[in-house]
């Protein structure tokens, strides 16, 4: 997938690029904002990350224009406040989705994944990972032929497992994403989640295993054949 | 109050003064009418004894009176006229016994001292001898002529009450004759009343009149002040931007209004500047904090797993998270301080967040006994993501600050009267009253010791109060009952859900 990213700190674009390429995306870099808008007008994109505090033309201009000219490329913002106005201008201007700094890099490319589904109409809502199945839309889950039940946390710690197998994730790092909490280190909670989700594909041989990390954390791992 | 006060002193002063000239007046009044009735007296008195009448005269005085004053003239005029030896040549029919020479005893007594030096003033009065002229060569010579009423004693007046009405009388003479004469007061006493009716009905007019013209000054001399305490409650509710409009004040108050809109006009700025920096710094930390988390990330990624170098990332990661999260806390706090916390806000069942938060407090703190009380399908306005996070802040306390063992948590979620209510209750060591109110301060820990023991930024509280204003709800510490601990989120209920969904 073909991805534009404008951002003019450095540091940032280094590690998004880093982070996406070896997620598989294909990126183009510009850390200036003109530079950015020509790219994107010259050439095609599966879709555009933005910043919007940019040098030259600021991210909300590159989208308004953008859309001006009927370029219907998806577009996520990248925005350090969460300003709510600021959040519904670049939605109202046509951005396609908004991610607030820090993110994360699965974050962004779980977005980026959702946002070029949705313009290419494509509905393959499937993840797999050995014989496990997951439907996002419909929140079917199966190991083979069998269907499992999962409470609504069990799937989203799932879900996020899934998207990058062999990713070590951190306990807060699965909090923030799971449960959307900020519970000062009360991580046991991820602890007995993952003993559950366990217990209930543990007598599955085909499905994946999900692995502890000693000191770090958890990971998903395909099921040895 | 002040107005009730303003209008009450002027009364009190005014009406004072009221009745104080009031019954001067009346006095001066009665006095006046009282001097002309003697002076009436005088002159009808006067007017007898300026002659000298035959016997004759008094026989028709009766006829006489009557053409002067008119037929009812002795309702209101008593006349009695005495001779040398008290004798009585003339008296009024009808002539109150009451009314006697007894009753001028100072009258009598000068008459009677006039009596023994009787020829020397009237000697001295009459024509003085020539000053040439040795002493005692004359004769005192006789009256040729009618005596003129020269020795008129001096009148005496009085009022005296008798069966037939009050009367004015008075009394005067001279060698001759005394008369006594006495007017009726009845019409006297009528004007009194009518004077003093007069003044009973003007006087509360008058006094009302004061208070509601006391009323209403204070109340436009209290107009600016109402007009300062109305911005000072915008103030209160909508940041610091409200000024007080100086246009309509009078010249002093327009020198208060100034003062105190300059005074605003610097605390606004220094305000601002303090709002400003905290959104700068929380805002100017987002950036570095992106660049940490995603090196640490991608660290973790590519180390060997289990390494030392990726605990060492995991553990840094952990700090970055925790940095992470205070910044964003401070975010929310400075844009809730500038007034500028925007909510996305949106339907939320309230009772379906505690529930899901419920299941996690199973898993974090199963040494807990929980006891809950939660009314299905209750809905608020809330923007969901903050509303979160109040509630997990309340829940979180819970957990942190209970007993190590044998600890109780309780829910209660309800509604009542257009209000949902969410209460969280725990064990533990009671909050000591003086930290009651500083509790939803930034950064305020209580007991310093025991919080080594419990991690959080101390930020908790303060964010879930100022969310919860923003949600126009509430967020109390109530009074210990049962040695439990508990707050109350009080929000406006949104639509209820139907239990039939």
């Amino acid at each position: 997938m073909k991805i534009l990213l404008v951002e003019d700190d450095r540091k940032i674009s280094a590690f998004v690029q880093k982070g996406l390429k070896e997620l598989g995306f294909s990126i183009t870099a510009c850390d200036d904002g003109d530079e950015g808008y020509y790219a994107a007008t010259t050439q095609s994109f599966d879709a555009v990350i933005l910043d919007i505090m940019l040098p030259g033309r600021d991210g909300l201009s590159i989208l308004r224009n953008l859309r001006e000219q009927k370029n219907t490329v998806p577009v996520i913002l990248l925005t350090a406040r969460s300003a709510l106005n600021e959040r519904l201008e670049g939605l109202n201007l046509g951005a396609d989705d908004y991610l607030c700094k820090p993110f994360f890099i699965e974050e962004l490319a779980a977005r980026l994944h959702a946002v070029s589904r949705r313009a290419s109409g494509n509905t393959l809502n499937l993840l797999q990972c050995g014989d496990l199945l997951v439907d996002l839309i419909s929140r079917e889950v199966k190991i083979g032929k069998e269907s499992i039940d999962l409470t609504a946390r069990e799937f989203s710690l799932l879900e996020l497992l899934l998207r990058s197998p062999d990713r070590v994730y951190t306990r807060t790092q699965i909090l923030e994403h799971v449960w959307g909490y900020d519970f000062d280190p009360q991580t046991n909670v991820v602890d007995v989640y993952i003993r559950r989700l366990r217990n209930k594909t543990k007598e599955f041989p085909g499905a994946p295993v999900i692995e502890t990390v000693r000191g770090v954390g958890y990971r998903l791992k395909e099921p040895v054949q | 109050m002040f107005r009730l006060k303003i209008a009450l002193f002027s009364v009190l002063i005014s009406g004072t003064i009221l009745i104080a000239f009031g019954l001067h007046f009346l006095s001066v009044i009665s006095r006046v009418q009282l001097e002309r009735l003697d002076r009436e007296i005088l002159t009808l008195g006067e007017s007898q004894l300026h002659v000298v009448h035959p016997k004759e005269h008094w026989q028709n005085f009766g006829d006489s009176l009557r053409s002067i004053y008119g037929e009812q003239y002795r309702d209101n005029l008593i006349i009695q006229v005495r001779g040398r030896q008290q004798d009585i040549l003339y008296a009024s029919t009808g002539w109150p016994e009451e009314i006697a020479l007894a009753s001028f005893p100072d009258f009598t007594t000068q008459k009677s001292v006039e009596k023994t030096d009787a020829p020397r003033p009237r000697a001295a009065g009459r024509r003085p001898p020539p000053p040439d002229a040795p002493p005692g060569m004359y004769p005192p010579p006789r009256p040729r002529h009618p005596p003129e009423p020269v020795n008129l004693k001096t009148p005496r007046y009085q009022t005296l009450e008798t069966t037939s009405g009050t009367w004015r009388t008075g009394i005067m003479g001279n060698q001759r004759i005394t008369i006594l004469i006495g007017l009726n007061m009845a019409g006297f006493y009528e004007d009194a009343d009518r004077y003093r009716n007069n003044f009973l009905i003007a006087a509360p007019l008058a006094l009302l009149l004061m208070a509601g013209g006391g009323w209403w000054l204070a109340q436009r001399a209290l107009r600016p002040v109402g007009l300062i305490t109305k911005t000072a409650e915008k103030m209160s509710a909508h940041g610091l931007d409200q000024r007080i409009p100086a246009a309509k004040a009078d010249t002093e108050f327009q020198r208060l209004v100034s003062v105190i809109n300059a005074m605003l006009d610097r605390l606004e700025s220094g305000f601002q500047q303090a709002v400003r920096f905290s959104a700068d710094a929380a805002h100017e930390l987002q950036t570095p904090l992106t660049v940490l988390q995603g090196m640490l990330d991608d660290a973790i990624r590519h180390s060997e797993a289990g390494s030392a170098e990726q605990q060492r990332s995991s553990d840094l990661l952990e700090e970055v998270q925790r940095l992470k999260t205070i910044v964003r806390k401070l975010l929310i706090l400075s844009r809730a301080d500038a007034g500028r916390l925007d909510l996305s806000l949106e339907p939320v069942n309230m009772s379906s967040l505690v529930e899901s938060m419920l299941e996690d407090v199973e898993i974090m703190a199963p040494q807990l006994r929980i006891d809950q009380r939660i009314q299905p399908g209750l809905m608020v306005n809330a923007d969901p993501q903050l509303l979160r996070q109040v509630v997990q802040n309340m829940v979180s306390n819970a957990i942190k600050y209970n007993l190590p063992e044998k600890g109780l948590i309780a829910f209660r979620l309800a509604r009542r009267k257009g209000v949902v209510h969410f209460r969280v209750a725990n064990t533990g060591p009671a909050i000591p009253p003086k930290d009651r109110q500083r509790i939803f301060d930034r950064f305020y820990r209580v007991d310093q010791s025991r919080n080594d023991r419990v991690p959080g930024s101390g930020l908790g509280l303060s964010l879930a109060l100022e969310i919860t204003r923003a949600h126009k709800g509430r967020l109390v510490l109530d009074l210990p009952k049962e040695g439990l601990i508990s707050f109350t989120l009080s929000l406006p209920s949104g639509e209820l859900v139907s239990s039939t969904r």
